[in-house]
């Protein structure tokens, strides 16, 4: 019940956020110079030729009535028609959906499953080699730019040894975890060294906490401690940092789905700016703020879930 | 596109809107070559001048029937509808499915394709079409007269190509086979605008079906049918099992991939996950080349490069400025280091290959010490030398072109900077006059210079606003109807002169087109326009 609570003042939170972002985007997007119908004609069109696509399509009214008009659409569960693809603008982003949250997903359990351990590694002994070797680690993965290391993996990964494809989506479930590895992979790169960083501070942090010494002096194994006490505890906040940073990895999606020729929201979203799709850029634009709030309150709700101390509220 | 709630989410929400903006504001893109900067959505001519080799793989090696060919872009088409073409993707696309009357061959001599011939009245005023018998479309439905005739009314009232057919009055269905084009002039030589790839011919009234819904899933003559689109991953096509020219084509199957990122499709190709791609990167070739296993094809179709000078700039109204612009630009620098090597320094802005290109017209030599004095004299005649090139961003040929000339201008004393713009910010601010100078490009769909000739006063003398765009329509209009072959010529020869003496356009290189593919792909054929034709592509044993 009371999470249940939790969840809709959490939503409906959201709406303002939400909104605040449609608004925004809408006019970024009409303020950038650039003509979705001399896009769609191409130069030899004749002014006549545009003037009536701009009709056909509303633009010739003013940007306020053209938000009205978005939004009145929105509430009747309609988010427009793709000006390039002449087809329902929330439909194409449906469609396209599934690759982008196997990528997110896929890239967030890779995430974890280096990140723990590497944190965990490092923060065993302070200041040892391996510590220090992990922390090296981070840093230069922090520094390197996603879509060279994508690029670095389908040269030397997929092209010379053909472990993993170069491109595509696969099919079944086996089939994409196979195709999208390298490019979760290069995802995770970004977020792992982040969340290294927390855990590790976090692990050292409460490992020097009175409640340790006290579990060692009632002589609980080491292994139990770390594990029970200090990881629990240290990993709260790093859900934290994990939940923030999927915001992040969403931006990352836009330019790794390009790079290894995915087909998803992100190269979808890449075609709309292109073209001036403003349907399509908004409907992307508005799914994907509704994924990360809801990534956003499910970190929440995890972290509560593992550390009574968090209320929910 | 993102937000977060909570005490530490605001810094999410504004990092991620940060993101979303700087995405808009840099019209962050696929990019790719395309109609761009004041171009034609196709592709020159193969021909004239000098010509390699225009089959792929070892070519003389044979085909065998079946398999199937997958082939990237750098995008997929925007529309599927041959009506309504207007970029270099679709065209890709839609030639494979569709076709016109008649077809230029990958020399670029034209040839009647569905017609068997066409017969002018005395007076060129009426032509009467015969059309090629057994001809199928992809339905099992023969291609009637009926078809022909809407099929040539519906490109006249296209907003894309209509400005071609102008001339044309009326598309008659007189009998089973025959088709009777009327005139409102003579037309020299209508087979050259019939020739235009979306001149297609479709099933009468879209075959009962909405001009939209027909594009959805088209049906046309050509040796491919469609067979399904997976929006941002890949377009499929089938072979045309009713496809008129006996034997062909040979593949069962033709997939369009989309790979908009040039490594991402050169690393694929070696991979062997594709067999043809389009356009690698220039800086690339060589190494392909080196391959064994790969072929490189360099399509002498070609594009015309040119920058652009906005005419309404006071800056670019005092002739010497242009001469001196013209002077200082090191055309063989271009050439060398933006194409490596393949392409050549443009004189004529129609280019070779296309009909009555002047090849008197040479590529002016740098010559920085006149150009210096030119702008000397400029300057003290009040004029500022500071300009702005506009160019399609996220290019490596491109901005090595604009870097070039920009370097070259600076030299010649003019004070320059560079504006990237993607693609739809190009296409408006071209037509608005809201630039100084701009990179574009240019191509043509058909062999006949009628095309870009009709274009050039259209978009106000290429939107460099020059003021011969008046003189050009005239000379066009008098070429179109031209009594003989030889007028024809003159008028296109005093079209080329008008635009080589003022000076607007200036004409950098011309740029062939490439692909790469695996070695034992055969018979992979580009013309006129830029599509490639895979009615004859196979894979050797």
């Amino acid at each position: 019940m009371v999470y249940a609570r939790f969840l809709v003042r959490r939503l409906l939170q959201a709406i303002p956020v939400v909104f605040g972002v449609t608004i925004v985007v809408f006019l970024l997007i009409h303020l950038v110079p650039g003509d979705p119908a001399r896009t769609a004609l191409g130069t030899h069109a004749t002014p006549q030729a545009v003037a009536q696509l701009h009709h056909l399509w509303g633009l010739d009214k003013s940007l306020p009535e053209q938000y009205w008009l978005f939004l009145k659409r929105l509430l009747g569960g309609d988010l427009g028609t793709s000006l390039r693809f002449q087809q329902p603008a929330g439909h194409l982003v449906l469609e396209r959906m599934p690759v982008t949250l196997w990528l997110l997903c896929y890239a967030t359990v890779l995430t974890c499953l280096i990140a723990v351990p590497a944190a965990l590694l490092a923060a065993s002994r302070q200041g040892a080699l391996r510590d220090r070797i992990v922390r090296l680690l981070s840093v230069t993965a922090l520094g390197i730019p996603g879509f060279w290391l994508g690029l670095m993996l389908i040269e030397y990964i997929a092209v010379e040894t053909g472990i993993f494809p170069s491109s595509g989506y696969g099919s079944g479930f086996l089939g994409h975890l196979e195709s999208l590895f390298l490019p979760s992979l290069t995802i995770a790169a970004g977020i792992v060294p982040l969340v290294v960083r927390s855990l590790r501070a976090e692990t050292l942090k409460v490992a020097d906490a009175d409640f340790v010494t006290t579990a060692r002096a009632k002589g609980l194994t080491e292994r139990r401690i770390r594990l029970r006490h200090v990881l629990r505890n240290a990993l709260a906040p790093s859900i934290t940092v994990l939940a923030v940073n999927v915001s992040f990895l969403v931006g990352g999606t836009l330019v790794i789905e390009q790079v290894f020729s995915l087909g998803g929201v992100g190269s979808l979203m890449l075609q709309g700016i292109d073209a001036r799709d403003f349907p399509i850029v908004q409907a992307v634009t508005l799914i994907l703020a509704l994924v990360v709030v809801g990534v956003n309150i499910f970190g929440d709700l995890v972290q509560a879930l593992i550390d009574p101390r968090v209320e929910v509220r | 596109m993102k937000m977060g709630l909570g005490r530490f989410r605001f810094g999410a929400v504004a990092a991620v809107l940060a993101l979303v903006a700087a995405i808009v504001v840099a019209g962050c893109g696929g990019g790719g070559t395309s109609s761009g900067g004041g171009g034609a959505t196709g592709a020159g001519a193969n021909g004239a001048g000098s010509s390699e080799t225009v089959s792929g793989g070892e070519g003389e090696a044979q085909a065998k029937p079946g398999g199937t060919l997958t082939l990237a872009d750098f995008d997929e088409p925007i529309s599927l509808n041959p009506f309504m073409v207007a970029d270099i993707l679709s065209s890709h696309a839609v030639t494979q499915m569709f076709e016109p009357l008649f077809k230029a061959d990958v020399e670029g001599k034209l040839e009647p394709w569905l017609a068997e011939s066409m017969k002018a009245s005395p007076d060129r005023k009426t032509f009467t079409v015969t059309l090629r018998k057994g001809v199928k479309f992809s339905n099992g439905k023969p291609m009637t007269s009926a078809d022909v005739a809407f099929s040539l009314e519906t490109i006249r009232k296209s907003p894309v190509w209509g400005i071609m057919f102008e001339l044309v009055e009326s598309v008659k269905a007189t009998g089973p086979d025959t088709v009777v084009i009327k005139t409102s002039k003579p037309a020299a030589k209508l087979e050259g605008q019939l020739s235009l790839p979306f001149a297609a011919i479709v099933p009468k009234n879209f075959g009962g079906e909405s001009e939209e819904e027909f594009a959805a899933h088209p049906i046309g003559t050509g040796p491919f049918a469609y067979a399904s689109w997976k929006r941002g991953e890949s377009l499929t096509f089938d072979k045309n099992k009713y496809y008129w020219k006996p034997g062909l084509p040979l593949l069962e199957k033709v997939v369009f991939e989309m790979v908009p990122d040039v490594n991402s499709r050169d690393s694929q190709l070696r991979a062997g996950e594709l067999d043809v791609v389009a356009s690698p990167d220039w800086s690339q070739l060589p190494a392909m080349e080196a391959e064994p296993n790969l072929h490189v094809g360099i399509y002498k179709a070609s594009i015309l490069d040119s920058l652009g000078l906005n005419m309404k700039e006071p800056l670019f109204q005092n002739d010497k400025v242009r001469e001196a612009i013209n002077l200082a630009i090191d055309r063989e620098g271009i050439v060398k280091a933006a194409l490596f090597g393949h392409g050549e320094t443009a004189g004529s802005w129609l280019m070779p290959g296309l009909e009555f290109h002047d090849e008197t017209i040479k590529a002016p030599a740098q010559d920085v010490a006149k150009a210096k004095k030119l702008l000397a004299e400029a300057v003290k005649e009040g004029v500022e030398p500071t300009l702005q090139i506009s160019l399609l961003k996220g290019q490596t040929f491109t901005t090595t072109v604009a870097q070039i000339i920009q370097s070259n201008l600076v030299e010649a004393g003019f004070s320059v900077s560079l504006r990237p713009l993607d693609e739809s910010a190009m296409n408006s601010v071209l037509p608005a006059g809201k630039y100084d100078a701009a990179l574009g490009l240019l191509a043509s769909n058909i062999v006949d210079p009628s095309e870009l000739a009709s274009f050039y006063p259209a978009t106000e003398a290429l939107y460099t606003f020059g003021s011969n765009a008046t003189k050009v329509a005239k000379l066009e209009a008098e070429a179109v109807s031209a009594p003989s072959e030889k007028i024809r010529g003159q008028r296109y020869a005093e079209i080329q002169e008008a635009v080589e003496e003022e000076k607007a356009l200036v004409t950098l290189d011309y740029r062939p087109f490439v692909w790469a593919m695996q070695g034992n792909v055969t018979g992979f054929q580009v013309g006129v326009t830029s599509d490639p034709w895979l009615g004859e592509t196979g894979f050797t044993e």
